[in-house]
């Protein structure tokens, strides 16, 4: 083991910057999850509080991220440790919780892209056949009540399996070698895969009134507030933000590197593919209910796994040449799931390889086993459906949330950091940012975050989730939570085989004075 | 598809991939700054 600093591990340039951001943005919830958010939100007038999330909350966040990773030069314990500075070391700790919720969230979306790469064998006979709800729970998951089972499900183990050691072999390769040669492969054979379903789902018949679902603009929906809420969760859950990840991914620039510039691209492309997605699952849901005789409105499943797993296939039953659809479809989920599933982990592996001082293939394979152990215990098994569901509900809803708002919170507020950050932003790159990122990081991300996170948290403990029985969300939501907040304690304790401590921010503020406006112009 | 429906469809892609294509132009045209301060050289981390 080197006992000697390296040179730290960079993308090629920023054209693999760039296809790895996207990558890891554009994810699962782009597909199934945008196209049905609008639906329900306002179709084409929820463009409006969209754009407007997209601008006062995701891109000021998602530059936040940038800012952080590249000016301290580490995954997040690390930014977080050396931004806090000499009084503020403690801040490692938010680092640590980001780690944790990546972690958590690493096990269960490998198996939901082993469920993918299943259905993309499936598409090629249909194996579905006419009851693809039946067929999904029953013949493929087994699944069974709520409750821990160690009945492994050969059809879900095999595949997660390989995934895992496919990972491992990603995140052992390295940034360059490894993240993002999978980025450069896959980004534009998703892209060209996603255009032909679009074209195709196109000239299916009722395709125009899938469309005029999606798009006819409901106003009244604009004085809900729910639906502003709506559209700030769907930006900021799919922009990849404030759980390590573009932290990291931004500390792999060299120092001397635009940020804000690639940012927007980043953004307006995820966002772009969103758009897209809209198109084609709307199309395809407007053939299905001429098919069926029905409204769209009358259709159930129209997000999530419901959609992916059930309603897809049904309409791939019914489709002619639907097996290469079928294909299309799950193939582009796929591709789209591995690309973000890499960078998640990455944030741990990363995280693992600067506490403990070891290389980056004993992090891949120690991170990777213990995961893959993990998630092969909770998710191949007969209940693992279930776990699935809630821990994610967990994870994102509260765990990401909160990362988020303790992020701002304290790195705005409480170090007072924002000019620095601000400062650093424009100093490097050629797309300005005025004193409004200040306000918009933080003021309004940490008002409408915590927003969220309040109503969400009050929702869970009155209501519940999904009808399941108390004991099984305080075994596996909450504790969750527990679990993540326990471990981030325990990792920011751990003493470090070299700490980061000794470093220097570049560019240096401008000498021992308060930052004027012209510094940070 | 109903005119609303296809104004909101043109709509949503004149702005959103509008925006896409202007951000790569505009990094196209300045991908990098020419005047950085001294210092920054990517050697140990």
């Amino acid at each position: 083991m080197s006992t000697t600093a390296q040179p730290r591990e960079q993308w090629t340039g920023q054209v693999g910057f760039i296809l790895s951001a996207i990558g890891s943005a554009v994810g699962l919830g782009n597909i199934w999850r945008f196209p049905g958010v609008a639906y329900e939100n306002g179709g084409g007038a929820f463009l409006i509080p969209y754009l407007v999330a997209l601008l006062t909350a995701g891109i000021p966040i998602l530059f936040l991220d940038y800012a952080i990773g590249h000016r301290f030069r580490g995954a997040a314990p690390t930014a977080f440790r050396r931004l806090g500075g000499r009084g503020g070391r403690w801040l490692e700790s938010v680092g640590w919780f980001q780690v944790m919720i990546a972690f958590v969230i690493g096990l269960y979306y490998t198996a939901v892209l082993a469920w993918a790469v299943s259905y993309f064998v499936f598409s090629f006979d249909l194996r579905w056949g006419e009851e693809p709800a039946a067929f999904f729970t029953g013949d493929y998951l087994q699944v069974t009540d709520a409750g821990v089972s160690l009945d492994f499900v050969p059809g879900v183990l095999v595949p997660l399996a390989a995934i895992w050691i496919v990972t491992i072999a990603v995140l052992a390769a390295g940034v360059a070698k490894g993240l993002q040669r999978v980025n450069v492969i896959f980004l534009p054979l998703l892209v060209v895969a996603f255009l032909v379903l679009v074209v195709r789902a196109l000239f299916l018949d009722g395709a125009s009134e899938g469309l005029n679902a999606l798009f006819t603009p409901d106003w009244a929906a604009l004085g809900n507030p729910d639906v502003w809420i709506a559209a700030y969760s769907q930006i900021f859950f799919s922009l990849s933000i404030a759980f390590g990840i573009m932290i990291t991914y931004a500390s792999y620039r060299k120092r001397r590197a635009n940020l804000t510039g690639p940012g927007l691209v980043v953004a307006f492309a995820n966002s772009s593919f969103e758009i897209l997605a809209g198109i084609g699952v709307f199309a395809t849901l407007g053939f299905f209910a001429a098919q069926q005789g029905v409204a769209i409105g009358e259709l159930e499943g129209l997000t999530g796994v419901g959609l992916a797993f059930i309603t897809f296939p049904a309409i791939v039953s019914q489709m002619p040449g639907g097996a290469l659809f079928g294909c299309l479809f799950f193939g582009s989920l796929a591709m789209a799931g591995f690309t973000s599933l890499i960078s998640v982990l990455q944030v741990v592996s990363a995280a693992v390889q600067e506490k403990f001082g070891i290389g980056r293939r004993a992090a891949a394979v120690g991170v990777g086993v213990v995961s893959a152990v993990l998630s092969l215990l909770l998710f191949s098994t007969t209940t693992g459906l279930l776990a699935l569901d809630v821990i994610d509900q967990w994870a994102n809803n509260i765990g990401i949330v909160a990362a988020a708002v303790l992020m701002t919170v304290l790195v705005i507020w409480v170090r007072r950091k924002g000019p620095e950050l601000r400062f650093h932003l424009n100093t490097v790159s050629t797309f300005q940012v005025g004193s409004v990122w200040t306000v918009l990081v933080g003021a309004v991300a940490p008002i409408v975050l915590g927003y969220m996170l309040v109503q969400r948290i009050v929702t869970l403990v009155l209501d519940g989730y999904g009808g399941l029985p108390d004991w099984y969300l305080l075994v596996f939501g909450w504790g969750a939570i527990a679990l993540i907040v326990v471990a981030t304690m325990a990792l920011s304790v751990i003493p470090w085989r070299r700490p980061p401590d000794d470093f220097t921010a570049w560019p240096p503020l401008p000498a021992a004075r308060p930052l004027t406006k012209e510094d940070v112009r | 598809m109903t005119p609303v429906a296809v104004l909101f469809l043109v709509l949503s892609i004149v702005v959103v991939w509008g925006g896409c294509i202007a951000s790569v132009v505009f990094l196209a045209r300045r991908p990098e700054r020419t005047d950085f301060p001294p210092g920054g050289h990517d050697l140990l981390d």
